[in-house]
């Protein structure tokens, strides 16, 4: 077994090389809909595990000036030549409101922290 | 116009160079105003991450993050010399990339289920091959911590280049 990226094992997937049993995400996915997320299918209520992007400023910028950005970005998402080449890639598209981020970024270092420290992970 | 300037912490090529220069054009376009992407490879994102920490916050720098500069750098790097929260305003996540757990076609498994069924009658017995150490670790603690004694893999890919890797996987032996 193996945990992959979907530009990585879609492709081996699609030629019946290998058997998709499940995805990280916490909900199905664009890419590959019918693999369950674990949080259900492996009964790990919560689990979540993906590789993400995303746009910050340095941090006193204005919230007028972020507020503006954010809008323009999420724009450039949508248009349907940038959602091509994001499924191209099976890659998911974001557009998390600002303060959702915040949360998802403080979330995800918590959770990573744990995950650190639980399994004993040690920096090479 | 002064032109927006966004800093990458990688080369040019790879998937947050590819984002951010598909995102550069279409808001070039879109919003009027010049976009530049600035490669700054070096340190896993760290050198790119504290030149925009000490940039201007005035709208012309912006940063693309990814989880290791925003989020698990700060795990594994006691010395980090920024915090992705003080020293950063989130604008928004553009994309991500789930992992999906892929077995070889052999493994006599159809579901996540069956495959656990099958990882704790056969322990010792199934292979787990990875891209990468890191990858290998994280993945491996993550998927194991909530079953503990429950998914025993033979740990045998570190230096596997991806592609061979990724065409044994989970081939039982």
């Amino acid at each position: 077994m193996t945990f992959a990226q979907p530009s990585v094992s879609l492709a081996h997937a699609k030629a019946g090389r290998l058997r998709v049993l499940g995805v990280t995400s916490l909900k199905p996915v664009a890419s590959w809909p019918d693999a369950p997320p674990l949080a259900q299918a492996a009964a790990l209520p919560g689990f979540e595990a993906t590789s993400w992007q995303g746009v910050v400023a340095p941090g006193k910028t204005p919230k007028v000036i972020i507020s503006r950005l954010y809008s323009e970005i999420v724009r450039a998402l949508n248009a349907p030549d940038i959602r091509a080449k994001l499924a191209a890639e099976s890659s998911e598209i974001g557009g998390m409101a600002p303060e959702q981020f915040a949360q998802y970024i403080r979330d995800e270092i918590a959770k990573w922290k744990r995950v650190v420290k639980d399994a004993k992970i040690k920096v090479e | 116009m002064k032109p927006i300037r966004a800093i990458v912490g990688f080369a040019p090529g790879g998937a947050t160079d590819i984002m951010a220069r598909a995102l550069a054009q279409k808001l070039t376009d879109t919003f009027g105003q010049q976009i530049i992407v600035d490669n700054r490879a070096g340190g896993g994102g760290i050198i790119a991450a504290t030149m925009a920490k000490e940039s201007p916050p005035d709208g012309y720098t912006v940063f693309f993050g990814t989880i290791s500069t925003l989020a698990t750098n700060v795990a594994t790097n006691p010395k980090l010399p920024y915090d992705p929260l003080q020293d950063f305003a989130p604008i928004t996540m553009t994309s991500y990339n789930p992992y999906f757990l892929v077995v070889h076609p052999s493994v006599p498994a159809k579901s996540v289920k069956e495959f656990v069924v099958l990882a704790r009658a056969k322990p010792g017995q199934l292979n787990y091959a990875s891209s990468g150490p890191e990858g290998a670790r994280i993945s491996r603690s993550s998927f194991s911590a909530p079953w503990p004694n429950s998914i025993w893999c033979t740990f045998r890919t570190k230096d596997r280049r991806r592609r061979s890797s990724i065409s044994s996987a989970g081939r039982s032996t």
